[in-house]
């Protein structure tokens, strides 16, 4: 079935003609309609516009027009992304009447590549939860068991990527919002490094740590998609100035030469055994595809976790505070508890966490960086939790439920290092297993070479969920 | 050391005009900015006055210093 097809194997047909972007079009928004529905994937389908775009890049395709590497693909992305003249909630009631004036960059810039966005995703509210607890409009369900979560906030993109209803969606990752539902659905998941991918027209939750990234069934169509959206952008300073790559072009299956460290402190407990068994294989494949495996301590996460949550709480205040005072009873109680800490935090505890940053990065990079190109990192502590295990039950099981998600993606954010989340197997409860690799500053290239090169010889991410 | 509650209520109310935070939500989040305070003061005592990469570019600056593309 063309649904199953990865999204550069989607477009490798169309390109050949054995398929129109109508067909792939209404397919999709057929499964958005009766799978991702009822997995809370889905805010809002662009049906008529979307099938009506498609007809057009058929004809456009007949006719020889030059055509973008994502022509006539369907796609859609996390309601966070603004497209002037539409609604977009933020996962929120209090977004549910926003129109914003301007669409964000990346969609400009995937609109210019040819692809169609075809629905709006849901997210966690205003992208606070790494399980996809949305209490308006329903937390995220996994493809695999929907009894279990998705993860978040990107829980839409990873749940209509799984389940074969889109080819890859943006999400956004602030402690792990891509990774989180990308693992926990069994696809990959690329945070760039900051900067890498204009934040303009995306929906903020913390400036310093926020990124715009893919969400996608293979490394290379990740690849694919980065090199559509990054780069610099003059509605956005903070995007980096640095060259963007073809970071499809390196993708050739050899990893000899390359260096990669594994802190295997981090597979002892509170890790499960079978998590640390997905890793040590996951290794193995690397190891096997000519990678350099270097044991090295395991870096201390606790400043960067720490200092992370300070910005995030003062930043994410900033913005949230106007409806703090006017509409706190429409927040989860989860989300206003993790904002309002960052009313009370001073500036100078702000900017001095701020000014900590570049030696706390200093310090990671001399601990894991110092003989190694990337490094390998677990994804979850544990296996992935049922929806029940992260909202029921006494408060401090809750949190060792979340913690065990949270513990390994949250550093990486206040680092600003590039991390991908690959799918690497399934635990005995029948939900996807994960490792991530991060990198250097704007090494991504790198990440999604030895992402491809372990896909090249694995096959979890043919796997399909049974929805 | 933690917040006392009136001083969180009287920070509040001179930013909002009110304090819309109950007193049980004040005091759990009392507990998270000690240990959060606590954090950032361990890791300013090792700044120095030079060290001025607060914001995106000198943070974005320091990439290029740590960035050694071998592969």
């Amino acid at each position: 079935m063309h649904s199953d097809l990865t999204l550069t194997e989607a477009s490798d047909a169309l390109a050949r003609g054995d398929i129109t972007s109508e067909a792939l079009t209404a397919t999709a928004l057929d499964r958005l309609e009766q799978t991702g529905k009822p997995l809370n994937a889905v805010i809002a389908l662009n049906r008529e516009n979307a099938l009506e775009q498609a007809r057009d890049c058929d004809k456009a395709r007949a006719r020889g027009d030059r055509c973008g590497v994502l022509h006539g693909i369907p796609l859609a992305h996390k309601d966070l992304f603004y497209r002037a003249g539409r609604v977009s909630t933020y996962g929120s009631a209090i977004r549910e009447g926003f129109v914003p004036s301007v669409t964000a960059t990346a969609l400009t810039r995937l609109d210019n590549a040819g692809a169609l966005d075809i629905a709006t995703l849901a997210l966690s509210e205003f992208a606070f939860s790494p399980t996809g607890f949305n209490r308006r409009f329903g937390s995220g369900r996994n493809p695999w068991n929907s009894k279990h979560i998705a993860g978040g906030s990107s829980s839409g993109s990873a749940i209509a990527t799984a389940g074969r209803m889109v080819f890859g969606a943006l999400g956004t990752d602030t402690g792990g919002s891509i990774r989180h539902p990308a693992a926990a659905c069994g696809v990959v998941g690329l945070k760039p490094t900051l900067g890498r991918v204009s934040r303009f027209g995306v929906g903020p939750l913390s400036a310093s740590l926020d990124c715009v990234g893919p969400i996608a069934r293979t490394a290379r169509d990740c690849a694919r998609l980065l090199s559509v959206i990054a780069g610099q952008d003059a509605a956005d300073p903070s995007a980096s100035l640095a060259d963007v790559p073809d970071y499809e072009a390196t993708l050739d299956g050899n990893l000899t030469g390359l260096r990669i460290a594994v802190p295997r402190a981090f597979h002892d407990a509170p890790l499960i055994a079978e998590v640390a068994q997905k890793l040590e294989a996951s290794i193995e494949v690397l190891r096997a595809r000519g990678a350099q495996i270097i044991d090295c301590p395991a870096p201390d996460l606790g400043p960067a976790n720490a200092l992370g949550q300070a910005v995030m709480a003062v930043e994410a205040a900033a913005v949230h505070r106007p409806w703090l005072a006017e509409r706190r009873d429409d927040y989860a109680e989860v989300v206003r508890s993790r904002i309002e800490p960052g009313l009370f935090l001073s500036a100078t505890q702000y900017m001095n966490a701020l000014r900590a940053r570049r030696q706390v990065l200093q310090d990671y990079m001399d601990v894991v960086f110092a003989q190694a190109d990337l490094v390998h990192l677990p994804m979850f502590a544990s296996a992935v939790p049922t929806i029940a295990q992260t909202t029921e039950g006494p408060p401090e099981t809750i949190a060792a439920s979340l913690s065990a998600l949270t513990a390994f993606t949250r550093s990486l954010n206040f680092l600003g290092l590039p991390a991908i989340s690959v799918p690497a197997g399934f635990t005995e409860n029948g939900l996807p297993a994960a490792f991530q690799l991060a990198g250097r500053p704007f090494a991504e290239a790198t990440l999604l070479r030895a992402a491809d090169a372990y896909q090249m010889d694995t096959d979890w991410h043919r796997k399909l969920p049974p929805v | 050391m933690a917040m006392s509650l009136e001083y969180m209520k009287a920070q509040l109310t001179q930013d909002m005009g009110r304090c819309p935070i109950p007193d049980g939500s004040l005091l759990t989040y009392a507990a998270t900015l000690a240990d959060l305070s606590d954090q950032i003061n361990m890791a300013a005592k090792a700044l120095q006055p030079e060290d001025e990469a607060a914001g995106f570019s000198g943070f974005l600056d320091s990439f290029a210093q740590t960035s050694n593309h071998a592969f």
